[in-house]
């Protein structure tokens, strides 16, 4: 039987599989932050929707959960961007992840625009949590005014370090292809070729994505998760239960690449170019995503949350200069190497 | 403090100028909020710092200075002991000592050290609450279930002894309700042990963890002046240098006769104030333990005025379990008491009235909670947002207690 060549082109499996991937991701990394910090703190979790598996099924529970839940939109809010910016912020969430290789011939884009794939998006990030801030301007309450101011800050904070963390890294590489950068790390993994980089790279998302320490635009704690307080059932199901993981994969996913050394094969020789090596290669870059989410969901279990100004002031006496060394690391390299 | 419909929409329309014509705004940390309590704060924020802020307490108010007239003088011991539940020892035991002041009964020697043991038992599992719900306040929801279970081991000890777990009922005018059976003794030696080393993985997990500390350090500063003159009580006086423990000032129990210290630290700022706690439930243990090797296994657990209002018949089964009976034909005489604790979260003061029948005249109460309330207002002035919640947790305010 003759296959179509649509059936193995390589954009549309990129898709399926990222799309597949990253729902069963996210499914994992909710329930594994719950599990993990059940276990620290002396308790059992999520046990009793599916026993067998481990509470795994919790997550679906809650999602059905929320989707049921009754859609409520308030008077005082400002409706179009209340309804608009929670799917909005999603769909943003997800994007960087098409924009990558997962493999040397699984790609959404094709070359000429895939040697910028890095690029754009770490660009589409950054203007990812910028809506965050208009979410809080369209739940128009103090709590969230105050929570998108929050945000806003933390966004100057810690937009320059970590664009900084990602530059020094192309320098070291001398390119910024994402099939090239992967192609130029085999055991010497970007986290070894510039370990200040990735200090700043993980502090950085750590920010970005609001994991403890720094959950300080959605704090619980006096402003009762801020920007998101006056969203409820499928609107909270996308941005804080739902879409933060998802930022936090793009951002993993993009650290996978960059600094944990991507589709790179253990074993000496490259993947077989075939479809199922290329699955191979794009499942071995989503479980580094994995193990990297999982150390940012782990820190919910060890750390409070740090205030606000010890956190601004953090970023921009210490990260900042820690970024530029990190730089200067790479120029050398970029000479020495 | 009204606040109109119009009013609570977009904020730049209604910023305030305070004096000196700054903008301010007004924030209403109110009960319906994670982290308030059951209490209403009205903030008012310069940006990030907090310039004003008056509290709106009363939704807890549940009558009980009114309550206490109302019913027989035996029936308040449940009734105050939720003041504060997890302090439901000290609370009540304040309670006996007025109405035994009042009606001239004493405590046998065997209740005494039974009481002080459960006050030092209140005291720990009033410390765990406090130190559960500051560490999430902060933010570490391991340091509140790490409270919060530990808690969860005194409370099943409690209900050995008593038969309940959190509502124990068990201090009553002239001595206590029930001895605990030996599996008590057997296994409160064995939670000490847990305790100490679960207090310092507590420790260092919240509070030495350098966000935690810098999350506590330098906030809420009370001067030892400040703590003195606006009459903060228990970890918020002592936590700025107040050397004052109702324990040793206004001695009660067998507190005398045992090994202990009050501790105090000097700094004034949270973090020296959850210090205290923490030290305060390793002095606990302490306390215990030597209680555990000079405990009286066998006596009266009533004095003897109470006991001799008991009928013969059943004094015998006086050990076992006091019998109620004797208790309630008894009236108050027309003369007054007042009784002073050192809970964990200060020092509870009753003060009762009899009227000659079986009901009280008057009860007064005062909770450490409501005296602290005026010390926490002048802590948290000239702090930012953020550390609301981490003065809030480090005076341990308690709204239902200060609201009664």
């Amino acid at each position: 039987m003759e296959i179509p060549s649509w059936l193995l082109s390589p954009r549309l499996w990129d898709f399926l599989f990222d799309g597949v991937v990253s729902t069963l991701i996210l499914l994992t990394i909710v329930w594994a932050e719950r599990k993990i910090a059940a276990r620290v703190q002396m308790r059992v979790g999520p046990l009793h929707v599916s026993p067998r598996l481990g509470g795994y099924f919790q997550l679906i529970a809650d999602a059905v959960r929320f989707v049921m839940q009754e859609v409520i939109i308030t008077v005082d809010s400002y409706r179009v961007l209340f309804v608009a910016l929670p799917p909005l912020f999603v769909a943003l969430a997800l994007m960087p992840s098409f924009m990558v290789p997962l493999s040397p011939y699984l790609a959404l884009l094709s070359r000429p625009s895939l040697h910028y794939g890095i690029i754009m998006a770490l660009a589409v990030l950054f203007y990812l949590f910028i809506i965050v801030v208009g979410m809080g301007w369209a739940v128009n309450n103090r709590f969230a005014y105050i929570g998108a101011a929050r945000e806003a800050l933390i966004i100057t904070a810690y937009e320059i370090p970590l664009l900084d963390a990602f530059a020094s890294m192309f320098l070291t590489y001398r390119t910024i292809d994402p099939i090239e950068i992967v192609a130029k790390q085999t055991y010497i993994v970007g986290a070894l070729y510039n370990p200040l980089a990735f200090i700043v790279y993980i502090i950085g998302v750590a920010m970005a994505t609001s994991r403890f320490p720094f959950e300080i635009a959605d704090y619980e704690g006096d402003v009762a998760t801020g920007p998101y307080s006056d969203f409820s059932s499928i609107f909270l199901a996308l941005t804080y239960a739902g879409g933060i993981y998802i930022a936090l994969f793009s951002y993993s996913l993009l650290g996978a690449l960059v600094f944990l050394g991507g589709w790179a094969p253990i074993a000496p020789g490259p993947w077989p170019a075939d479809l199922w090596g290329n699955l191979a290669a794009a499942a071995w870059v989503m479980i580094k995503t994995f193990i990297l989410m999982l150390f940012f969901v782990f820190l919910r279990s060890v750390m409070p949350v740090a205030r606000l100004d010890h956190t601004l002031s953090f970023s921009w006496r210490w990260v900042l200069p820690i970024a530029v060394a990190a730089t200067a690391v790479s120029a050398a390299e970029y000479f020495l190497l | 403090m009204g606040l109109k419909m119009e009013q609570y929409g977009m904020v730049l329309s209604e910023v305030e100028s305070g004096p000196g014509g700054k903008r301010t705004l007004e924030l209403l940390f109110g009960p319906q909020h994670p982290t308030s309590g059951h209490i209403r704060f009205f903030v008012e924020l310069d940006g990030d710092i907090i310039v004003d802020i008056r509290p709106d307490p009363g939704f807890v108010h549940r009558t009980m200075e009114k309550l206490g007239e109302t019913r027989h003088f035996m029936m308040n011991i449940p009734l105050f002991e939720r003041l504060s539940l997890p302090d439901a020892i000290n609370v009540t035991w304040a309670y006996s000592m007025a109405v035994e002041r009042m009606l001239g009964y004493d405590v046998s020697e065997r209740a005494e050290y039974l009481r002080t043991l459960f006050g030092e038992m209140s005291r720990i599992s009033v410390h765990l609450y406090d130190l559960a719900l500051h560490a999430i306040m902060i933010g570490s929801s391991t340091g509140f279930m790490y409270g919060f279970g530990l808690r969860d081991l005194l409370v099943n000890l409690w209900a050995i002894a008593t038969g309940a777990r959190t509502t124990p009922t068990w201090v009553l005018p002239g001595g206590v309700r029930r001895a605990p059976p030996k599996a008590f003794y057997e296994r409160l030696a064995g939670f000490l042990d847990f305790l100490d080393r679960k207090m310092d993985e507590f420790y260092r997990l919240v509070v030495k963890n350098p966000v935690g500390y810098y999350r506590l350090k330098d906030v809420g500063y009370l001067s030892k002046s400040d703590a003195a003159a606006y009459l903060a009580t228990g970890p918020g006086a002592r936590g700025s240098g107040v050397d004052w423990d109702a324990r040793r000032d206004m001695p009660y129990g067998v507190y005398k006769q045992l090994e202990w210290e009050v501790r105090v630290h000097d700094e004034g700022d949270s973090l020296a104030r959850t210090l205290v706690r923490i030290e305060e439930v390793r002095e606990a243990a302490r306390i215990i333990r030597q209680l555990l090797k000079a405990m009286p296994m066998d006596g009266p657990l009533v004095g003897h005025n109470a006991a001799h209002k008991i009928p013969p018949k059943e004094r015998g089964m006086l050990n076992e379990l006091v019998r109620m009976s004797g208790y309630y034909v008894t009236t108050t005489n027309l003369a007054e008491g007042t009784g002073v604790t050192e809970g964990g979260r200060g020092r509870y003061f009753f003060q009762v009235f009899g009227a000659g029948t079986e009901r009280l005249f008057r009860v007064r109460i005062s909770t450490p909670s409501w005296q602290n309330l005026r010390a926490f207002m002048k802590a948290t002035i000239g702090a930012r947002l953020m550390d609301l919640p981490a003065i809030y947790g480090s005076f341990g305010f308690f709204p239902p207690e200060a609201d009664r």
